[in-house]
């Protein structure tokens, strides 16, 4: 459904009223959302002075991260939106480096003296009493790479959650088999502060939407879910762009679709992956240890082998944090490196991992952009951003009609990885056999196994149609992704693990 | 206490009918060494307030890290035009004040006074205890723990007040075995509400390392029907999905493939689950939920039959039923929800070694990839790691493979329970045995 622009600069006067009557840190309805220096975070002075600090006792470098979230989202279940939740979230952590090591506090809020005091905790780390010197601050402009033409604080609730009342019923009117639709609705606008030793001083708005979309159907006692997740770091046009009620009717006929599965198959056959979050296998069987951080441990089966084919001529690899206004895009990392894109494997080849500032130096690389963190509660360690698998030659009804038989994977749910030993494993949502070149029948309760290295060098087919999907990612805390790829055969080195 | 109540009476004041306030203050200290050194030091005060706000039988719930008085004045007042905008719901209710039971002994600041040198030095030893287990030990991810100390207030304006403390320790290892060019990892962590009720070093380092010693090199074996022994080691995999599909609010919904069949004998007769909520020290135990409803011992499972599912106040509300406790807030910002406090899987007679020595075809699992048991359909799958049984004698490591089975032939072929529980997470488990599984390979 598209929104009449009209409609929006309605709602948008009126909620800039009503918020005029309630001014203060909680407006989230107010068309300004974030404004730096309005809230009363730490000056330049004050800055310096917790720098210094934490570099008292020695250490590389010293950080101080600051950060303001204002969410609103909502939940539309049974047929009404029964509550909806209003967050701001505002404090300062501050982090002391030291070749490996790290020291980090942090403090709710932004209050000086409290701020100092964890400077003096981060700073513990080190005893080497040799500082990093303190350098003039100079403050870096934004790439650009997050874009916003209507902030989501500008529009009304009352329009966001029209949007997701028609999604809400275009679920329903898919089918009379679909008897539970739940849509989650959460956006925000997160603001970051970072300064550090090094003179580096960023200011920086990033906004999200995130929706997700499940649909139950249900026949005979047999019970099915479809799922379909809509996010991006952009303003609410994001959600003018693309058809929300159609991705209702996606998560619907998988739900519907899936009444009808036979139990998976189970052994050794050749899999078939549909484009976009399929590309999680390539997520967590590969690009997680790429790491910087497992890659300096030797927890990685990809240490010390840069330049070495390990992957299919075919598998060329990419982490790019600038794509457009995408979920994993970050504009500048949580330590404020500028996004970029960097190139894993090339053809085959490992060309290089994912590091933040402390696996860079300590492994000898440029950093490259993928020190991220869930928040200020937590310290930056290298992450994913967009990792996709970049298209191929190949056209997807050529790759299916060449199948003998396999798996045609359409939808996992999300997996998993031991970075040692590159053994993944992901639970499938919607897979359909592949027979004699066509794909036939669905099969549900399947999940799929593997080594990564297995997977990269059985790739034999890579068609020309990327599409990115969009998730999240825990390593001990949960930052944004998309994992992408075109339509992509694994020919051998999956194995299904199902019933029949 | 006086600040809570501040607020609430503010919620009153800007006309809410009814209104809770959740206030979580929290000490946090962490620690990570590898190679015998500090590699991390992590000291913070998380914690925030949060509001629901009830009004013509709408809510909205608020959340803020910003206590001063105009952020919190200004929240009020969005959240009540929030609720506004909410649909009716008639079950949308707070509980009456109850009565809390005995002291559940959760609270252990003993650790306040121990200086952080000396924690070092217990990770330290932890670290080299692990390294030294076996000569085939050769890289460490480092030791570590954490140290929790909570503050909970929560007021609401039907009279409840539930306040206490609680703490919570873990300590963790993870080291990685190398055998012939195979790595695996050595890992796992044990979690107290009392620091003196953690196993000593020497004890975590032997349940988690010999593990890795086991389970490195494994190879698949051939696909087909095997026994299952699932371990201690992974209640995870089947308990996470019950958790689910016990959920009241899933089986109202229908998204539980437990719904609509309570009073029914899904599973075996050994089997019997419990959420325990008031066990002394328990990790997930407390006095009361996160609404205030007072804690309970709920049992969902008895002799395999399904005899009852976990509410909160307003699911029970709707399915006719009291509160079981069972309200949680995972972090001060996060709505209220049902969910499990200390779940599992009630010990049986079975001993392990008897149920290993009378396999003649099976897997000891002690690894799960995957979440295992779906909550929707009940079909589990999953990636494993274990030991091949042939004729009682354990034959080499395994790995590579797949289980899966139908919820029937999972629950109803529970085939022993053992007596080897143990109680250091949220989700226990003694060892199970499942007659047959289809294993893919």
């Amino acid at each position: 459904m598209k929104i009449d622009r009209r409609e929006f600069l309605k709602s948008t006067a009126a909620i800039s009223a009503g918020a005029a009557l309630s001014p203060g840190i909680l407006s989230l309805l107010s068309g300004s959302g974030c404004s730096p220096g309005a809230r009363g975070d730490l000056d330049e002075d004050q800055v310096a002075a917790v720098l210094e600090k934490a570099l008292s006792k020695g250490g590389d470098f010293s950080e101080v991260y600051i950060e303001e979230i204002s969410s609103t989202s909502f939940k539309m279940s049974e047929g009404s939106f029964s509550t909806a939740t209003v967050g701001i979230s505002q404090g300062a952590g501050v982090r002391t480096a030291d070749g490996p090591k790290n020291g980090y506090a942090y403090v709710n809020g932004f209050n000086f003296q409290e701020t100092f005091d964890a400077a003096e905790t981060s700073a513990y780390i080190s005893s080497s009493g040799k500082a990093g010197g303190i350098a003039d601050p100079a403050a870096k402009s934004s790439p650009g790479y997050v874009t916003v033409e209507m902030p989501v604080s500008d529009v009304a609730e009352t329009t966001k959650m029209g949007l997701i009342q028609n999604a809400e019923q275009a679920a329903r009117d898919f089918n009379p088999l679909v008897t539970q639709v739940d849509i989650e609705y959460y956006d925000h606008m997160k603001r970051r502060k970072i300064a550090n030793s090094n003179g580096l001083r960023i200011e920086n708005e990033i906004p999200l939407i995130w929706v997700v979309i499940n649909v139950l159907a249900e026949k005979n006692g047999v019970r099915h879910r479809g799922r379909k997740r809509l996010s991006a770091h952009q303003g609410f046009e994001f959600l003018e762009e693309i058809d929300l009620n159609e991705a209702a009717r996606i998560a619907a006929a998988e739900a519907v679709t899936m009444l009808e599965a036979k139990p998976a198959p189970s052994g050794k056959m050749p899999v078939v992956l549909h484009p976009g979050w399929g590309g999680v296998l390539m997520h967590e069987a590969v690009g997680h240890g790429l790491e910087g951080d497992a890659v300096f441990r030797g927890a990685s089966i990809f240490t010390g082998k840069l330049g070495e084919k390990v992957a299919s001529d075919l598998v060329t690899l990419v982490d790019d944090s600038s794509w457009p206004n995408a979920r994993g895009t970050t504009d500048f990392d949580d330590e404020g490196t500028p996004g970029q894109r960097n190139i894993l494997i090339e053809k085959g080849i490992l060309k290089g991992y994912m590091h933040d500032l402390i696996s860079a130096k300590l492994l000898n690389a440029a950093p490259t952009g993928n020190g991220r963190r869930e928040s200020y509660r937590h310290i930056p360690i290298p992450r994913m951003t967009n990792t996709f698998l970049e298209n191929g030659a190949a056209k997807r009804e050529d790759v299916i009609a060449d199948t003998k038989n396999g798996l045609f994977v359409k939808a996992l749910s999300g997996g998993s990885v031991e970075p040692a030993t590159g053994e993944f494993n992901f639970d499938v949502r919607e897979a359909y056999l592949i027979e004699n070149g066509k794909i036939t029948t669905p099969v549900s309760g399947a999940s799929l196994i593997g080594k990564g290295i297995d997977v990269l060098t059985n790739i034999d087919a890579v068609a020309d149609d990327l599409e990115l999907g969009v998730g999240i990612c825990g390593k001990g805390q949960w930052v944004p992704v998309t994992s992408g790829q075109p339509t992509v055969r694994v020919v051998t080195g999956i194995t299904v693990g199902g019933t029949a | 206490m006086e600040f809570v109540e501040k607020i609430l009476d503010k919620c009153m004041d800007t006309g809410a009918d009814s209104a809770e306030v959740f206030n979580l203050n929290q000490k946090n200290l962490s620690l990570t060494v590898r190679e015998g050194r500090l590699e991390t030091i992590q000291k913070s005060t998380p914690g925030g307030l949060a509001v629901r706000f009830f009004k013509d039988n709408k809510t909205a719930f608020a959340h803020t890290t910003d206590l001063s008085d105009r952020s919190v004045n200004d929240m009020i007042h969005k959240t009540k035009n929030m609720a506004a905008k909410t649909e009716p719901d008639e079950f949308a209710i707070l509980p009456d004040p109850g009565q809390y039971g005995r002291d559940l002994d959760i609270f252990d600041d003993s650790r306040v006074g121990v200086s952080t040198d000396e924690k070092i030095a217990f990770l330290v030893n932890l670290e080299k205890l692990a390294m030294d287990y076996d000569m085939l030990v050769d890289k460490s991810n480092g030791s570590w723990c954490s140290e929790v100390l909570s503050d909970i207030e929560l007021l609401n304006s039907n009279g409840v007040k539930s306040i206490y403390k609680s703490s919570y320790y873990s300590v963790g290892i993870s080291v990685i075995a190398s055998k012939n060019g195979n790595m695996f990892p050595g890992e796992g962590s044990v979690n107290a509400r009392h620091f003196d009720d953690l196993p000593p070093a020497e004890k975590i380092v032997d349940k988690y390392v010999s593990r890795a010693l086991r389970l490195v090199g494994g190879t698949p074996v051939s696909g087909g029907d095997y026994e299952i022994i699932f371990t201690p080691y992974v209640p995870f995999s089947m308990l996470w999905g019950l958790s689910f599909a016990l959920n009241g609010e899933n089986a109202l919904k229908g998204t539980s493939f437990l719904a609509g069949k309570k009073g029914e004998a899904f599973a075996d007769g050994r089997l019997n689950i419990y959420d325990d909520a008031v066990r002394p020290r328990g990790v997930a135990s407390r006095p009361a939920d996160h609404e205030g409803v007072p804690s309970q011992n709920n049992k969902l499972v008895d002799k395999g039959v399904l005899t009852g599912f976990l509410y909160d106040t307003r699911t029970a509300a709707k399915a006719g039923g009291k509160s079981t406790g069972s309200s949680v807030r995972y972090d001060y910002n996060a709505n209220p929800e049902i969910s499990t406090s200390n779940f599992y899987i009630a010990p049986g007679d079975d001993k392990a070694e008897d149920v290993i020595a009378s396999c003649k075809k099976g897997i000891i699992v002690e690894k799960i990839h995957g979440w295992g048991l779906y909550s929707v359909n009940g079909q589990y799958s999953a990636g494993i790691n274990g030991t091949l049984i042939r004729n009682g004698k354990r034959v080499k490591p395994v790995a590579n493979v797949t289980i899966a089975a139908g919820p029937e032939d999972f629950f109803k072929g529970i085939g022993a329970v053992c007596d080897d529980i143990a109680f250091y997470d949220r989700f226990s488990s003694p060892t199970i045995m499942i007659k047959k599984m289809k294993v893919g390979a």
